[in-house]
C-alpha cells in the first residue's frame, strides 16, 4: 500500500466531517473500552502477567538469532519449509514463488497484517493470482477496495448499510441481499460466498500471532474459523510472519494468550486459537501437504537496533488503539498506512522512515492512556517525544512550528522575563474576556479557536498564585 | 547476490552487537526451552468442572452431561429433534463410537467436505481456566469435521477437564507421538463481531457447538 501518511491533516479534517465514520467509531471505542475493562478487572494477576509478557518478548528479541535457528529446524523437521525475506519484495517474491510452483490460481487469505504490509495482494494480482480475503471485515473491505483502518476490527468505520450496498453490488445472487439487511443475514450471505472460495483455493494464507520456537508451530488466535478454514481446505499452507513473532515454548505462549484476547475484544480465550505444525501428516484425511512460513525483515532489525526495539514486543491487539483520544476522533484511514493509532505513530516511521511519515508522531496528546493499557507495556509516548525531538533535529518540522519552539525556548530559558510577560498577557486577556468569560477567536491561535472557544484566564497566572499559597 | 538467510542473521547479530553465541550460552537457552517455566496463572476457588461449564457457557456453547456413554445416540436424537436437524452423523473414525447403538441415526466417518450439518468429535482434553476445548488432528479425527458442520457436537469425558492451558502441553509432552498437526483450542461456536460491532454467531465455522460431558472412560 502506497503511504498517505503526509497528507494525515488533510485526512483527519475529512474524517471529522464524516458522519458515518464518526457515528461508526464512537459506537466501537465505548464497547472495546468496556470489555476490555471488564475482562482485565476479573483478572487480579494481569498486572504480572503484563510484566512476565514484557519479559518473555525482551529475552527472546535479545536471542533472536538463536530462536530464530531453533524454529527454522523444528519446521524442517516436520516437513515444512522456512523461507527468509529481507524486504517486502523479497517476501512478496518469495510467496508468489510457492503459489507458482503449486500451480496456484486462487488464494484464500486470513487476516494478516504483514501481509497488509508488504502489500501482498497487489503483488498477487500482478503475479495473475487471485487472492480472496475471508475474514469479514477484510473481506467487506476488498470489495470496497480499501484498507483496514484498525488492526483488529478493519471495517469497523463501514456501517451495515455501506456493506449491504457492496454485496449487492459484488455478488452474483445477492438477490436476498437490500439495503435494510440485518447483521445475521449480511453474514450470513459473507458465508454462504466465501463457503466456496474455501473448499476451491489453491493455497491458503495466514498471518501468525505467535511462532513458538520449541516446536516450530505457528499461532492463530481469531474468532471467525476463516483461519482455519484457510490453512486447513487447500493443498499449500503459507504462513507469513516478522520475525519478532517468536517465543520461546509452549508455557511462554500462556502468557501470551491470557493478555492477547483481553486486551483485544476483552475475551478470556478467542473461539478459536490454533497451533499448527507442519504439514498433514502421512494417512491424514486433510490439511495441507505442503506448509511454508515465510520470516519478514522489512525494517525490524533496524528497529532491533535502535531505541525503538521495544516496540517489537507489539502483539498487535489494538488495545493502543481503542484507548487513544486521536484514533477516537479520526479513525484508522487518517494515519494514511498499514498501521494506525499510537503503535502505527511508531511502527510507520520506524518502518518507512520519519521523512514519510509527516504529522504522525504529532497526532498525540501525551495522555499516556496507551502505555497503560498495552499488554507488553511498551513506552509509547515516550518513544513519540523521541520522535518529536529528531524531527525537530531533522528539520522535518514545520518552519512556524520550529520558530514557535525557537521563540518560546528563548523565553522559558529566560524565566524572570517569562514570568513578568506572562503576568502581562494573562492580565491583559483577563480584562479583555471578563465580560464573556471566553474568546470565540484569538491571533495566532486561529485553528485551535475554530473549534472551541478559549476560557478568558481569571487575571493571574499558575506561578504567581503558588507563590501567593505558599506564604 | 548474498543469501537472504545469511544477511537476515548477520543483521541481527549487528543489531545486538554480538557474534554468533557461543556454544554455552546456547546450551543455556535449549535447556530454557527443555524446562519450561511456567508463569503466572489464574486464581479461582470452585472445582475444575463448574468453572469448565461456567466459562463454556458463557462463550455461547450448549453443554449435557450423561452418566454413561452408551446413552450418547440417544442425547444426540434429542439434539437433532431439537433444533429440527436430519438424523445424519458424521464422526470421527472411533471404534468404540462405531460401536454405540446408533439407531435412527445415520452415521458416516471420513472428512467432511461441507455437506454434513452435523459432526461429533472426542476432544483431547478441556481446559477449566477458560472453558475451552482442546482437540487435535489425527488419522481418525480430521481437522475439518471441527469446522465444516453447523452443529459440532463434542464428547469430553469429566476426567479428562485439566485446570490451566499449562496442564495441556504436560500432557501432551508425555504422549509418545510427536505433536500433531493441528491443535485446536475452541472455545464456543464460531463468531465474528466485523458488523457494526454486533457480535454474530456462526461466521464460517459452526453456529453451534454442543459439549456432552460423561463419566465413564471411552
Amino acid at each position: 500500500m502506497q503511504p498517505e501518511t503526509r497528507s494525515f491533516k488533510i485526512n483527519a479534517r475529512r474524517a471529522l466531517a464524516d458522519g458515518n465514520l464518526q457515528r461508526a467509531l464512537a459506537r466501537a471505542k465505548s464497547g472495546f473500552i468496556d470489555k476490555r475493562h471488564a475482562a482485565v478487572s476479573a483478572l487480579p494477576e494481569f498486572d504480572r502477567l503484563r510484566d512476565q509478557a514484557k519479559e518473555i518478548k525482551d529475552h527472546t528479541l535479545a536471542h533472536l538469532d538463536f530462536y530464530l535457528e531453533r524454529f527454522e529446524a523444528q519446521v524442517q523437521a516436520n516437513g515444512g519449509y522456512v523461507h527468509w525475506a529481507r524486504t517486502a519484495k523479497e517476501a512478496c517474491e518469495a510467496i508468489i514463488g510457492i503459489c507458482q510452483r503449486g500451480g496456484a490460481k486462487m488464494v484464500t487469505k486470513g487476516k494478516s497484517m504483514t501481509a497488509e504490509e508488504i502489500g501482498l495482494n497487489e503483488a498477487l494480482i500482478k503475479a495473475d493470482i487471485e487472492p480472496v480475503e475471508t475474514d469479514l471485515g477484510e473481506y467487506v473491505l476488498q470489495l470496497a477496495n480499501e484498507p483496514p483502518s484498525h488492526i483488529i476490527a478493519p471495517a469497523v468505520h463501514k456501517t451495515r448499510e455501506q456493506i449491504a450496498e457492496l454485496f449487492q453490488a459484488h455478488h452474483d445472487q445477492g438477490g436476498d441481499i437490500d439495503k435494510h439487511c440485518g447483521v445475521p443475514e449480511l453474514v450470513a450471505e459473507a458465508r454462504r460466498v466465501l463457503r466456496r472460495k474455501f473448499l476451491t483455493a489453491d493455497a491458503g494464507i495466514t498471518g501468525a500471532n505467535f511462532l513458538i520456537a520449541e516446536t516450530g508451530s505457528s499461532v492463530i488466535v481469531t474468532n471467525e474459523g476463516n483461519g482455519d478454514l484457510t490453512c486447513t481446505l487447500p493443498r499449500v499452507h503459507i504462513v507469513t510472519a516478522g520475525i519478532e513473532k517468536l517465543v520461546p515454548t509452549l508455557e511462554d505462549t500462556a502468557v501470551f494468550l491470557r493478555v492477547l484476547g483481553r486486551s483485544a475484544t476483552g475475551q478470556e480465550m478467542t473461539a478459536y486459537t490454533t497451533f499448527t505444525t507442519g504439514p498433514r501428516r502421512t494417512h491424514d484425511l486433510d490439511g495441507p501437504d505442503e506448509y511454508h512460513v515465510v520470516l519478514i525483515d522489512n525494517g525490524r532489525t533496524e528497529m532491533l537496533a535502535n531505541e525503538f526495539r521495544e516496540m517489537l514486543r507489539c502483539i498487535r491487539c489494538g488495545a493502543c488503539l481503542n484507548h487513544c483520544p486521536v484514533y477516537g476522533t479520526i479513525g484508522g484511514h487518517a494515519y494514511g498506512w498499514v498501521y494506525p493509532g499510537p503503535m502505527g505513530a511508531i511502527l510507520t516511521p520506524a518502518l518507512i522512515g520519519l521523512e514519510q511519515s509527516g504529522d504522525l508522531p504529532n497526532a498525540c496528546t501525551l495522555n499516556g492512556r496507551c502505555d497503560a493499557v498495552c499488554p507488553v507495556k511498551i513506552p509509547l509516548t515516550r518513544m513519540l517525544r523521541s520522535l518529536r525531538e529528531r524531527q525537530f533535529t531533522l528539520s522535518l518540522t514545520t518552519r512556524t512550528t520550529r520558530n514557535a519552539l525557537s521563540a518560546w525556548a528563548f523565553f522559558a530559558k529566560r524565566p524572570r522575563l517569562y514570568q513578568m510577560l506572562a503576568r502581562l498577557a494573562m492580565f491583559i486577556l483577563g480584562k479583555l474576556g471578563k465580560r464573556k468569560g471566553r474568546f470565540r477567536r484569538l491571533p495566532f491561535a486561529g485553528s485551535w479557536t475554530r473549534s472551541r472557544d478559549f476560557p478568558a484566564p481569571q487575571g493571574s497566572t499558575f506561578q504567581s498564585l503558588w507563590h501567593k499559597a505558599g506564604k | 547476490m548474498t543469501n537472504p538467510r545469511e544477511a537476515l542473521f548477520s543483521r541481527i547479530r549487528n543489531a545486538l552487537q554480538r557474534g554468533e553465541l557461543s556454544m554455552t550460552e546456547k546450551e543455556a537457552l535449549d535447556e530454557r526451552m527443555r524446562r519450561p517455566a511456567i508463569h503466572s496463572q489464574p486464581k479461582w476457588e470452585s472445582p475444575n468442572l463448574d468453572r469448565f461449564v461456567d466459562r463454556l457457557v458463557a462463550a455461547e456453547a450448549t453443554v449435557a452431561s450423561i452418566d454413561r456413554v452408551h446413552t450418547l445416540p440417544e442425547t444426540i436424537a434429542q439434539y437433532m429433534q431439537q433444533h429440527k436437524l436430519p438424523s445424519e452423523l458424521i464422526m470421527a473414525d472411533d471404534a468404540e463410537l462405531r460401536q454405540l447403538p446408533w439407531k435412527g441415526i445415520t452415521t458416516c466417518c471420513g472428512l467432511n467436505d461441507g455437506r454434513h450439518p452435523v459432526s461429533l468429535t472426542p476432544a483431547y482434553c478441556g481446559i477449566a481456566e477458560t472453558g475451552t476445548l482442546v482437540l487435535l488432528s489425527s488419522v481418525s479425527s480430521p481437522t475439518t469435521l471441527n469446522f465444516l458442520s453447523d452443529h459440532h457436537i463434542v464428547l469430553l469425558p469429566k476426567q479428562h477437564i485439566v485446570r490451566y492451558i499449562e496442564d495441556v502441553w504436560k500432557r501432551l509432552r508425555n504422549e509418545p507421538q510427536a505433536l500433531p498437526r493441528t491443535v485446536n483450542f475452541i472455545t464456543g461456536p464460531s463468531r465474528t463481531a466485523d458488523i457494526e460491532q454486533t457480535i454474530q454467531l456462526g461466521a464460517h465455522g459452526p453456529r453451534h457447538l454442543h459439549v456432552i460431558l460423561f463419566n465413564d472412560g471411552i
